[in-house]
Protein backbone atom coordinates (compact mmCIF):
# COMPACT_ATOMS: atom_id res chain seq x y z
CA UNK A 1 0.00 0.00 0.00
CA UNK A 2 2.71 2.05 0.55
CA UNK A 3 4.44 1.37 -2.55
CA UNK A 4 1.40 2.49 -4.36
CA UNK A 5 1.05 6.06 -2.52
CA UNK A 6 5.55 6.44 -3.35
CA UNK A 7 4.87 5.52 -6.82
CA UNK A 8 1.88 7.30 -7.28
CA UNK A 9 4.26 10.52 -6.64
CA UNK A 10 5.93 10.24 -9.75
CA UNK A 11 3.37 7.99 -12.08
CA UNK A 12 0.01 9.58 -12.95
CA UNK A 13 -1.38 6.48 -14.35
CA UNK A 14 -2.11 5.48 -11.11
CA UNK A 15 -3.62 8.70 -10.20
CA UNK A 16 -5.51 7.81 -13.41
CA UNK A 17 -6.49 4.17 -12.41
CA UNK A 18 -8.27 5.40 -9.35
CA UNK A 19 -10.30 8.41 -10.79
CA UNK A 20 -11.31 6.20 -13.73
CA UNK A 21 -13.11 3.80 -11.01
CA UNK A 22 -15.22 6.52 -9.07
CA UNK A 23 -16.08 8.12 -12.65
CA UNK A 24 -17.14 4.25 -13.63
CA UNK A 25 -18.61 4.01 -10.64
CA UNK A 26 -20.77 7.06 -10.92
CA UNK A 27 -22.56 4.96 -13.73
CA UNK A 28 -22.45 1.88 -11.60
CA UNK A 29 -23.88 3.43 -8.69
CA UNK A 30 -27.17 4.91 -11.07
CA UNK A 31 -27.63 2.04 -13.85
CA UNK A 32 -26.79 -1.04 -11.26
CA UNK A 33 -29.72 -1.03 -8.91
CA UNK A 34 -32.28 -0.77 -12.16
CA UNK A 35 -30.50 -3.60 -13.52
CA UNK A 36 -30.69 -6.20 -10.35
CA UNK A 37 -34.22 -5.05 -9.62
CA UNK A 38 -35.17 -5.72 -13.31
CA UNK A 39 -33.28 -8.81 -13.35
CA UNK A 40 -31.19 -7.35 -16.02
CA UNK A 41 -27.80 -8.95 -15.42
CA UNK A 42 -28.27 -11.80 -18.25
CA UNK A 43 -29.05 -9.36 -20.72
CA UNK A 44 -26.38 -7.09 -19.71
CA UNK A 45 -24.28 -9.43 -19.84
CA UNK A 46 -25.04 -10.14 -23.06
CA UNK A 47 -24.56 -6.24 -24.45
CA UNK A 48 -20.84 -6.78 -22.87
CA UNK A 49 -20.54 -9.70 -24.74
CA UNK A 50 -21.74 -8.56 -27.79
CA UNK A 51 -19.20 -6.01 -27.37
CA UNK A 52 -16.16 -7.65 -28.42
CA UNK A 53 -17.66 -7.90 -31.56
CA UNK A 54 -17.84 -4.08 -31.82
CA UNK A 55 -14.63 -3.91 -30.45
CA UNK A 56 -13.21 -6.66 -33.36
CA UNK A 57 -14.51 -4.92 -35.98
CA UNK A 58 -12.98 -1.57 -34.92
CA UNK A 59 -9.25 -3.51 -34.73
CA UNK A 60 -9.74 -5.18 -38.14
CA UNK A 61 -10.96 -1.34 -39.91
CA UNK A 62 -8.23 0.23 -38.19
CA UNK A 63 -5.41 -1.96 -39.34
CA UNK A 64 -7.70 -2.73 -43.16
CA UNK A 65 -8.72 1.05 -43.80
CA UNK A 66 -6.17 3.15 -41.76
CA UNK A 67 -7.00 6.33 -43.65
CA UNK A 68 -10.92 6.04 -43.09
CA UNK A 69 -10.38 4.37 -39.41
CA UNK A 70 -6.75 4.94 -38.18
CA UNK A 71 -8.38 7.13 -34.93
CA UNK A 72 -10.80 4.64 -34.38
CA UNK A 73 -10.14 3.22 -30.99
CA UNK A 74 -11.43 -0.58 -29.82
CA UNK A 75 -13.65 0.83 -26.96
CA UNK A 76 -15.19 3.23 -29.65
CA UNK A 77 -16.52 0.07 -31.92
CA UNK A 78 -17.61 -1.86 -28.32
CA UNK A 79 -19.63 1.55 -27.49
CA UNK A 80 -20.98 0.94 -31.29
CA UNK A 81 -21.88 -2.65 -30.88
CA UNK A 82 -23.28 -1.91 -27.05
CA UNK A 83 -25.66 0.64 -28.62
CA UNK A 84 -26.71 -1.28 -31.53
CA UNK A 85 -27.23 -4.10 -29.58
CA UNK A 86 -29.54 -2.85 -26.64
CA UNK A 87 -32.65 -1.43 -28.82
CA UNK A 88 -32.61 -4.96 -30.39
CA UNK A 89 -32.77 -6.92 -26.80
CA UNK A 90 -35.25 -4.29 -25.69
CA UNK A 91 -37.37 -5.35 -28.33
CA UNK A 92 -36.71 -9.15 -27.76
CA UNK A 93 -37.18 -8.73 -23.95
CA UNK A 94 -40.77 -8.27 -25.17
CA UNK A 95 -41.36 -9.93 -27.74
CA UNK A 96 -40.26 -13.20 -27.11
CA UNK A 97 -42.47 -14.89 -24.85
CA UNK A 98 -40.55 -18.04 -24.53
CA UNK A 99 -36.98 -19.25 -24.70
CA UNK A 100 -35.67 -15.58 -24.58
CA UNK A 101 -32.53 -16.87 -22.89
CA UNK A 102 -31.67 -19.24 -25.85
CA UNK A 103 -32.50 -15.72 -28.39
CA UNK A 104 -29.86 -13.59 -25.87
CA UNK A 105 -27.68 -16.81 -25.68
CA UNK A 106 -27.11 -16.66 -29.34
CA UNK A 107 -26.58 -13.09 -29.99
CA UNK A 108 -24.17 -13.08 -26.73
CA UNK A 109 -21.98 -16.16 -28.82
CA UNK A 110 -22.57 -14.34 -32.26
CA UNK A 111 -21.24 -11.34 -30.74
CA UNK A 112 -18.26 -12.60 -29.55
CA UNK A 113 -17.23 -14.94 -32.08
CA UNK A 114 -17.69 -11.66 -34.92
CA UNK A 115 -15.06 -10.40 -33.04
CA UNK A 116 -12.62 -13.26 -32.33
CA UNK A 117 -13.07 -13.66 -36.48
CA UNK A 118 -12.45 -10.22 -36.94
CA UNK A 119 -9.31 -9.94 -34.56
CA UNK A 120 -8.04 -13.42 -36.12
CA UNK A 121 -7.68 -12.48 -39.74
CA UNK A 122 -6.58 -8.46 -38.64
CA UNK A 123 -2.43 -8.80 -39.77
CA UNK A 124 -0.49 -8.25 -36.62
CA UNK A 125 -0.45 -9.25 -33.10
CA UNK A 126 -3.15 -7.30 -30.75
CA UNK A 127 -2.00 -7.05 -27.57
CA UNK A 128 -4.99 -4.37 -26.80
CA UNK A 129 -7.72 -6.82 -26.94
CA UNK A 130 -6.64 -8.50 -23.86
CA UNK A 131 -6.86 -5.05 -22.18
CA UNK A 132 -10.89 -5.09 -23.36
CA UNK A 133 -11.42 -8.79 -22.25
CA UNK A 134 -9.98 -8.32 -18.75
CA UNK A 135 -9.28 -4.86 -18.20
CA UNK A 136 -6.08 -2.69 -17.62
CA UNK A 137 -6.49 -0.06 -14.51
CA UNK A 138 -3.20 0.71 -14.88
CA UNK A 139 -3.16 2.20 -18.20
CA UNK A 140 -5.53 4.77 -18.45
CA UNK A 141 -4.94 7.71 -19.95
CA UNK A 142 -6.29 11.36 -19.77
CA UNK A 143 -7.91 10.42 -23.08
CA UNK A 144 -10.07 7.68 -21.77
CA UNK A 145 -10.48 9.71 -18.20
CA UNK A 146 -12.35 12.31 -20.66
CA UNK A 147 -14.12 9.71 -22.43
CA UNK A 148 -15.27 7.79 -19.01
CA UNK A 149 -16.39 11.59 -17.61
CA UNK A 150 -18.34 12.11 -20.67
CA UNK A 151 -19.90 8.65 -20.90
CA UNK A 152 -20.71 8.96 -17.55
CA UNK A 153 -22.14 12.20 -17.57
CA UNK A 154 -24.64 10.95 -20.56
CA UNK A 155 -25.72 8.18 -18.07
CA UNK A 156 -26.39 9.95 -15.17
CA UNK A 157 -28.04 12.97 -16.59
CA UNK A 158 -30.55 10.79 -19.10
CA UNK A 159 -31.12 8.48 -15.83
CA UNK A 160 -32.46 11.73 -13.70
CA UNK A 161 -34.80 12.54 -16.53
CA UNK A 162 -36.19 9.21 -16.77
CA UNK A 163 -36.13 7.94 -13.49
CA UNK A 164 -39.50 8.08 -12.53
CA UNK A 165 -40.45 5.93 -15.48
CA UNK A 166 -37.80 3.50 -14.73
CA UNK A 167 -38.67 3.30 -11.47
CA UNK A 168 -42.35 2.43 -12.38
CA UNK A 169 -41.26 -0.19 -14.85
CA UNK A 170 -39.28 -1.66 -11.87
CA UNK A 171 -42.27 -1.81 -9.73
CA UNK A 172 -44.99 -2.62 -12.01
CA UNK A 173 -44.45 -1.97 -15.69
CA UNK A 174 -48.04 -3.53 -16.52
CA UNK A 175 -49.90 -0.72 -14.55
CA UNK A 176 -47.12 1.60 -15.95
CA UNK A 177 -48.48 0.95 -19.38
CA UNK A 178 -52.11 1.71 -18.41
CA UNK A 179 -50.51 4.98 -16.95
CA UNK A 180 -49.71 6.25 -20.15
CA UNK A 181 -45.90 5.34 -20.36
CA UNK A 182 -44.54 4.10 -23.17
CA UNK A 183 -43.08 0.57 -22.08
CA UNK A 184 -41.05 -0.38 -24.97
CA UNK A 185 -39.44 3.33 -25.71
CA UNK A 186 -38.67 3.78 -22.04
CA UNK A 187 -36.83 -0.05 -21.94
CA UNK A 188 -34.88 1.25 -25.29
CA UNK A 189 -33.79 4.07 -23.05
CA UNK A 190 -32.41 2.25 -20.25
CA UNK A 191 -31.12 -0.51 -22.08
CA UNK A 192 -28.72 2.19 -24.14
CA UNK A 193 -28.01 3.26 -20.52
CA UNK A 194 -26.87 0.22 -19.61
CA UNK A 195 -24.62 -0.78 -23.04
CA UNK A 196 -23.28 2.88 -21.93
CA UNK A 197 -22.31 1.12 -18.31
CA UNK A 198 -20.96 -2.13 -19.89
CA UNK A 199 -18.23 0.15 -22.00
CA UNK A 200 -17.33 2.85 -19.33
CA UNK A 201 -16.62 -0.23 -16.72
CA UNK A 202 -14.70 -2.30 -19.87
CA UNK A 203 -11.94 0.19 -18.54
CA UNK A 204 -12.16 -0.91 -15.02
CA UNK A 205 -11.97 -4.84 -15.02
CA UNK A 206 -12.51 -5.76 -18.46
CA UNK A 207 -15.84 -7.08 -21.09
CA UNK A 208 -15.43 -10.37 -19.26
CA UNK A 209 -15.53 -9.11 -15.69
CA UNK A 210 -17.98 -6.12 -16.19
CA UNK A 211 -20.79 -7.74 -15.47
CA UNK A 212 -19.60 -8.55 -11.85
CA UNK A 213 -19.49 -4.57 -11.28
CA UNK A 214 -23.02 -4.00 -12.87
CA UNK A 215 -24.52 -6.51 -10.81
CA UNK A 216 -23.07 -7.03 -7.26
CA UNK A 217 -22.71 -3.35 -5.79
CA UNK A 218 -26.18 -3.21 -6.98
CA UNK A 219 -27.31 -6.36 -5.08
CA UNK A 220 -25.05 -5.50 -2.08
CA UNK A 221 -27.66 -1.93 -1.72
CA UNK A 222 -30.35 -4.00 -2.29
CA UNK A 223 -29.71 -5.92 1.23
CA UNK A 224 -28.99 -2.90 3.13
CA UNK A 225 -31.70 -0.39 1.99
CA UNK A 226 -35.64 -0.12 1.09
CA UNK A 227 -35.58 2.86 -1.65
CA UNK A 228 -34.03 3.27 -4.83
CA UNK A 229 -32.23 6.32 -4.58
CA UNK A 230 -30.41 5.64 -0.97
CA UNK A 231 -29.16 2.39 -3.25
CA UNK A 232 -28.24 3.92 -5.87
CA UNK A 233 -25.83 5.97 -3.89
CA UNK A 234 -25.01 3.01 -1.56
CA UNK A 235 -24.17 1.39 -5.08
CA UNK A 236 -21.93 4.10 -5.72
CA UNK A 237 -20.60 3.59 -2.39
CA UNK A 238 -19.45 0.46 -2.83
CA UNK A 239 -18.22 0.67 -6.06
CA UNK A 240 -15.83 3.41 -5.61
CA UNK A 241 -14.60 1.60 -2.49
CA UNK A 242 -14.10 -1.54 -4.85
CA UNK A 243 -12.36 -0.40 -7.78
CA UNK A 244 -9.76 1.97 -5.39
CA UNK A 245 -8.62 -0.25 -1.83
CA UNK A 246 -7.99 -3.37 -3.70
CA UNK A 247 -6.42 -1.87 -6.55
CA UNK A 248 -3.99 -0.17 -3.82
CA UNK A 249 -3.64 -3.31 -1.86
CA UNK A 250 -2.47 -5.30 -4.58
CA UNK A 251 0.06 -2.78 -5.87
CA UNK A 252 3.34 -4.27 -6.23
CA UNK A 253 2.28 -7.71 -6.14
CA UNK A 254 1.57 -10.93 -8.56
CA UNK A 255 -2.48 -10.09 -7.97
CA UNK A 256 -4.11 -8.34 -10.88
CA UNK A 257 -5.82 -5.54 -9.62
CA UNK A 258 -9.03 -6.55 -12.11
CA UNK A 259 -9.40 -9.60 -10.23
CA UNK A 260 -8.68 -8.32 -7.28
CA UNK A 261 -11.63 -5.83 -7.46
CA UNK A 262 -13.67 -8.43 -8.55
CA UNK A 263 -13.10 -10.85 -5.64
CA UNK A 264 -13.22 -8.20 -2.94
CA UNK A 265 -16.68 -7.14 -4.44
CA UNK A 266 -17.37 -11.01 -4.36
CA UNK A 267 -16.53 -11.03 -1.02
CA UNK A 268 -18.58 -8.43 0.34
CA UNK A 269 -21.12 -9.54 -1.49
CA UNK A 270 -21.34 -12.91 0.64
CA UNK A 271 -20.52 -11.33 3.94
CA UNK A 272 -23.86 -8.66 3.13
CA UNK A 273 -26.06 -11.92 2.20
CA UNK A 274 -25.22 -13.79 5.52
CA UNK A 275 -25.30 -10.75 7.66
CA UNK A 276 -28.51 -9.41 6.32
CA UNK A 277 -31.27 -11.81 5.00
CA UNK A 278 -33.82 -9.65 2.71
CA UNK A 279 -36.70 -9.44 4.78
CA UNK A 280 -34.44 -8.34 8.39
CA UNK A 281 -35.85 -4.84 7.23
CA UNK B 1 -80.99 13.15 -8.53
CA UNK B 2 -80.74 11.70 -12.37
CA UNK B 3 -78.05 8.80 -12.29
CA UNK B 4 -75.86 9.05 -14.94
CA UNK B 5 -74.53 6.23 -16.98
CA UNK B 6 -70.74 5.71 -16.59
CA UNK B 7 -70.25 2.60 -18.51
CA UNK B 8 -71.93 1.40 -21.91
CA UNK B 9 -71.51 -1.78 -23.22
CA UNK B 10 -73.46 -2.40 -26.69
CA UNK B 11 -73.24 -5.47 -28.91
CA UNK B 12 -69.67 -6.27 -27.69
CA UNK B 13 -67.66 -8.82 -28.95
CA UNK B 14 -64.09 -10.09 -28.40
CA UNK B 15 -61.77 -12.59 -29.92
CA UNK B 16 -58.40 -13.61 -29.37
CA UNK B 17 -56.06 -14.13 -32.22
CA UNK B 18 -55.62 -17.61 -33.44
CA UNK B 19 -58.46 -18.77 -30.59
CA UNK B 20 -61.03 -20.86 -31.55
CA UNK B 21 -64.18 -19.13 -30.71
CA UNK B 22 -64.86 -15.72 -29.36
CA UNK B 23 -64.08 -14.77 -25.48
CA UNK B 24 -67.01 -12.92 -25.79
CA UNK B 25 -69.98 -12.05 -27.89
CA UNK B 26 -73.31 -9.91 -27.55
CA UNK B 27 -72.40 -8.38 -24.41
CA UNK B 28 -74.65 -5.64 -23.56
CA UNK B 29 -75.26 -3.70 -19.86
CA UNK B 30 -74.73 -0.49 -17.92
CA UNK B 31 -72.96 0.63 -15.24
CA UNK B 32 -74.41 4.18 -13.25
CA UNK B 33 -72.39 5.99 -11.27
CA UNK B 34 -74.05 5.14 -7.87
CA UNK B 35 -73.63 1.28 -8.43
CA UNK B 36 -71.55 -1.09 -7.59
CA UNK B 37 -72.02 -4.56 -10.22
CA UNK B 38 -70.35 -7.62 -9.50
CA UNK B 39 -69.02 -9.75 -12.34
CA UNK B 40 -69.57 -13.59 -11.58
CA UNK B 41 -68.65 -16.17 -13.80
CA UNK B 42 -67.39 -19.09 -14.42
CA UNK B 43 -62.94 -19.33 -14.76
CA UNK B 44 -61.88 -18.31 -18.91
CA UNK B 45 -65.75 -17.10 -18.62
CA UNK B 46 -64.49 -13.58 -20.06
CA UNK B 47 -64.33 -11.38 -17.04
CA UNK B 48 -60.73 -10.75 -17.01
CA UNK B 49 -60.96 -9.75 -20.91
CA UNK B 50 -64.23 -7.75 -20.28
CA UNK B 51 -62.21 -5.68 -17.80
CA UNK B 52 -59.14 -5.22 -19.98
CA UNK B 53 -61.85 -3.88 -22.95
CA UNK B 54 -63.20 -1.64 -20.13
CA UNK B 55 -59.45 -0.41 -19.87
CA UNK B 56 -58.64 0.23 -23.14
CA UNK B 57 -55.89 -2.47 -23.18
CA UNK B 58 -57.95 -4.67 -25.52
CA UNK B 59 -60.17 -3.38 -28.87
CA UNK B 60 -62.95 -4.59 -29.48
CA UNK B 61 -63.89 -6.94 -32.49
CA UNK B 62 -67.36 -6.59 -32.53
CA UNK B 63 -69.85 -3.55 -31.05
CA UNK B 64 -69.34 -0.53 -28.95
CA UNK B 65 -68.11 0.53 -25.24
CA UNK B 66 -68.29 3.85 -23.78
CA UNK B 67 -66.88 5.11 -20.58
CA UNK B 68 -67.55 8.38 -19.42
CA UNK B 69 -69.01 8.92 -23.57
CA UNK B 70 -65.44 7.93 -24.91
CA UNK B 71 -63.42 5.08 -26.08
CA UNK B 72 -61.62 3.69 -23.07
CA UNK B 73 -58.17 4.15 -23.89
CA UNK B 74 -59.03 7.97 -23.91
CA UNK B 75 -60.53 8.16 -20.45
CA UNK B 76 -57.89 5.61 -18.59
CA UNK B 77 -56.54 8.30 -15.89
CA UNK B 78 -59.97 8.26 -15.26
CA UNK B 79 -60.49 4.78 -14.11
CA UNK B 80 -58.92 3.30 -11.14
CA UNK B 81 -57.69 0.07 -11.93
CA UNK B 82 -57.29 -2.73 -8.68
CA UNK B 83 -55.43 -6.33 -10.91
CA UNK B 84 -55.83 -9.55 -9.47
CA UNK B 85 -52.30 -10.61 -9.58
CA UNK B 86 -50.42 -7.31 -9.29
CA UNK B 87 -47.11 -7.57 -10.86
CA UNK B 88 -45.25 -5.83 -8.47
CA UNK B 89 -41.63 -6.78 -7.59
CA UNK B 90 -41.06 -7.56 -3.95
CA UNK B 91 -36.95 -6.81 -4.66
CA UNK B 92 -37.82 -3.96 -5.82
CA UNK B 93 -36.26 -1.26 -3.01
CA UNK B 94 -38.76 0.88 -3.01
CA UNK B 95 -41.92 1.75 -0.54
CA UNK B 96 -45.39 2.08 -0.60
CA UNK B 97 -45.67 5.31 -0.48
CA UNK B 98 -43.76 4.89 -3.92
CA UNK B 99 -46.01 2.03 -5.30
CA UNK B 100 -48.93 4.24 -4.28
CA UNK B 101 -47.43 7.36 -6.58
CA UNK B 102 -47.52 5.33 -9.38
CA UNK B 103 -50.97 6.21 -9.52
CA UNK B 104 -49.89 9.98 -9.71
CA UNK B 105 -47.63 8.77 -12.76
CA UNK B 106 -48.72 10.41 -16.27
CA UNK B 107 -47.27 10.26 -19.91
CA UNK B 108 -45.75 13.81 -19.04
CA UNK B 109 -44.33 12.69 -15.97
CA UNK B 110 -40.19 13.49 -16.38
CA UNK B 111 -37.79 14.21 -14.03
CA UNK B 112 -36.64 12.30 -10.97
CA UNK B 113 -39.45 13.51 -8.02
CA UNK B 114 -43.07 13.61 -7.59
CA UNK B 115 -44.29 17.40 -7.15
CA UNK B 116 -45.47 17.98 -3.94
CA UNK B 117 -49.03 18.11 -5.09
CA UNK B 118 -48.99 14.62 -6.20
CA UNK B 119 -47.00 13.06 -2.69
CA UNK B 120 -49.56 14.91 -0.77
CA UNK B 121 -52.62 13.33 -2.84
CA UNK B 122 -50.78 9.84 -2.59
CA UNK B 123 -50.91 10.18 1.65
CA UNK B 124 -54.86 10.94 1.27
CA UNK B 125 -55.15 7.91 -0.16
CA UNK B 126 -53.06 6.19 1.98
CA UNK B 127 -55.19 7.54 4.82
CA UNK B 128 -58.25 6.95 2.75
CA UNK B 129 -57.73 3.64 2.71
CA UNK B 130 -56.06 2.98 6.31
CA UNK B 131 -52.40 2.73 4.91
CA UNK B 132 -50.62 5.59 5.83
CA UNK B 133 -48.67 3.76 8.74
CA UNK B 134 -47.48 1.44 5.76
CA UNK B 135 -46.13 4.42 3.96
CA UNK B 136 -42.36 3.72 4.31
CA UNK B 137 -42.71 0.11 4.63
CA UNK B 138 -41.59 -2.18 1.89
CA UNK B 139 -44.51 -4.26 -0.20
CA UNK B 140 -43.37 -7.59 0.64
CA UNK B 141 -43.85 -7.09 4.38
CA UNK B 142 -47.87 -6.04 4.07
CA UNK B 143 -50.24 -9.15 4.43
CA UNK B 144 -52.64 -9.97 1.73
CA UNK B 145 -55.54 -7.70 3.00
CA UNK B 146 -53.04 -4.87 3.29
CA UNK B 147 -51.39 -5.02 -0.06
CA UNK B 148 -55.16 -4.90 -1.55
CA UNK B 149 -55.98 -1.77 0.08
CA UNK B 150 -52.57 -0.47 -0.86
CA UNK B 151 -53.38 -0.95 -4.55
CA UNK B 152 -57.05 0.73 -4.03
CA UNK B 153 -54.89 3.37 -2.56
CA UNK B 154 -53.01 3.61 -5.36
CA UNK B 155 -56.37 3.20 -7.51
CA UNK B 156 -57.24 6.55 -5.86
CA UNK B 157 -54.26 8.33 -6.02
CA UNK B 158 -54.84 8.37 -9.58
CA UNK B 159 -57.94 10.87 -9.05
CA UNK B 160 -60.24 8.13 -10.29
CA UNK B 161 -63.71 8.55 -10.85
CA UNK B 162 -64.65 4.75 -11.26
CA UNK B 163 -63.18 1.51 -10.01
CA UNK B 164 -62.14 -1.88 -11.21
CA UNK B 165 -61.41 -5.02 -9.43
CA UNK B 166 -60.22 -7.99 -10.46
CA UNK B 167 -61.25 -10.62 -7.21
CA UNK B 168 -59.97 -8.18 -4.86
CA UNK B 169 -60.85 -10.50 -1.62
CA UNK B 170 -59.05 -13.70 -3.19
CA UNK B 171 -56.72 -15.13 -1.01
CA UNK B 172 -57.48 -12.53 2.51
CA UNK B 173 -58.83 -14.07 5.58
CA UNK B 174 -62.51 -13.56 6.41
CA UNK B 175 -61.78 -10.55 9.01
CA UNK B 176 -59.07 -8.31 6.53
CA UNK B 177 -62.07 -9.17 3.74
CA UNK B 178 -64.74 -7.30 5.86
CA UNK B 179 -62.36 -4.45 6.24
CA UNK B 180 -62.15 -3.95 2.89
CA UNK B 181 -65.61 -4.63 1.88
CA UNK B 182 -66.77 -1.95 4.22
CA UNK B 183 -63.72 0.65 2.89
CA UNK B 184 -64.92 -0.08 -0.58
CA UNK B 185 -68.70 0.57 0.96
CA UNK B 186 -67.70 3.91 2.01
CA UNK B 187 -66.08 4.82 -1.39
CA UNK B 188 -69.32 3.42 -3.67
CA UNK B 189 -70.56 6.37 -1.70
CA UNK B 190 -68.48 8.58 -4.04
CA UNK B 191 -67.54 6.34 -6.99
CA UNK B 192 -69.04 3.51 -9.06
CA UNK B 193 -67.39 0.40 -8.55
CA UNK B 194 -67.69 -2.82 -10.74
CA UNK B 195 -65.76 -6.10 -9.43
CA UNK B 196 -65.43 -9.00 -10.21
CA UNK B 197 -66.38 -11.88 -7.57
CA UNK B 198 -66.24 -16.01 -7.24
CA UNK B 199 -68.13 -15.55 -3.82
CA UNK B 200 -71.69 -15.41 -4.46
CA UNK B 201 -72.45 -14.53 -0.96
CA UNK B 202 -70.32 -11.30 -1.36
CA UNK B 203 -72.19 -10.04 -3.99
CA UNK B 204 -75.36 -10.56 -3.22
CA UNK B 205 -74.98 -8.82 0.21
CA UNK B 206 -72.79 -5.50 -1.11
CA UNK B 207 -73.68 -5.03 -4.35
CA UNK B 208 -76.61 -3.29 -6.47
CA UNK B 209 -76.51 -5.45 -9.06
CA UNK B 210 -74.48 -8.57 -10.54
CA UNK B 211 -73.71 -9.61 -14.02
CA UNK B 212 -72.87 -13.23 -14.98
CA UNK B 213 -70.17 -13.37 -17.55
CA UNK B 214 -69.67 -16.49 -19.71
CA UNK B 215 -69.51 -15.70 -23.41
CA UNK B 216 -71.52 -13.52 -23.06
CA UNK B 217 -73.31 -11.18 -20.27
CA UNK B 218 -76.44 -11.67 -18.21
CA UNK B 219 -78.26 -9.74 -15.74
CA UNK B 220 -78.52 -11.39 -12.46
CA UNK B 221 -80.90 -10.61 -9.39
CA UNK B 222 -78.78 -9.95 -6.81
CA UNK B 223 -81.56 -10.70 -4.56
CA UNK B 224 -82.06 -14.34 -5.67
CA UNK B 225 -78.18 -15.39 -6.02
CA UNK B 226 -77.19 -18.64 -5.03
CA UNK B 227 -75.29 -21.17 -5.91
CA UNK B 228 -78.22 -23.97 -7.36
CA UNK B 229 -79.50 -21.14 -9.56
CA UNK B 230 -75.86 -19.76 -11.21
CA UNK B 231 -75.16 -23.61 -11.84
CA UNK B 232 -78.27 -23.99 -13.38
CA UNK B 233 -77.31 -20.92 -15.45
CA UNK B 234 -73.77 -22.44 -16.10
CA UNK B 235 -75.53 -25.31 -17.98
CA UNK B 236 -77.72 -23.87 -19.73
CA UNK B 237 -74.86 -21.87 -21.30
CA UNK B 238 -73.08 -24.49 -22.25
CA UNK B 239 -76.10 -26.78 -23.55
Amino acid sequence: MIRFFADAAINPFLWAGLAAGVLASISCGVIGPYVVTRRLVFLASALAHIAIGGVGAAIYLAAMYPDAFGGLEPIHGGLAAALIAAPVLAVLKHRIKERLDTVVGALWAVGMSVGILLIKITPGYHTELMSYLFGNISFVTQRDLVFLAILSAVVVATAVVFHRRFLALCLDGEYAELRGIPVLATDIILFLLIAATVIVLTQIVGLILVIALLSLPAAISARVTTRLGPAMTVTFAVSALVTTIPRIVVYGTPVSPEAAIVLTTAGLYLAVVLWRRPDSR
Amino acid sequence: MAETTIIRVEDLGFSYPRSRGPALQGAEFTLNDTEWVGLLGPNGGGKTTLLKLLLGQLAPTTGRIEVFGSPPARVRRRVGYVPQHAGIDPGVPATVLDLVLLGRLTGSSWGPFYPRADRERATAALEETHTADFADRAWRTLSGGQQQRVLIARALASSADILLLDEPTTGIDIHREKELLRLLERLNERLPILMVSHDIALVSHHMDRALWVDGAVHELDPGNLDSDSLEHLFHEEHA
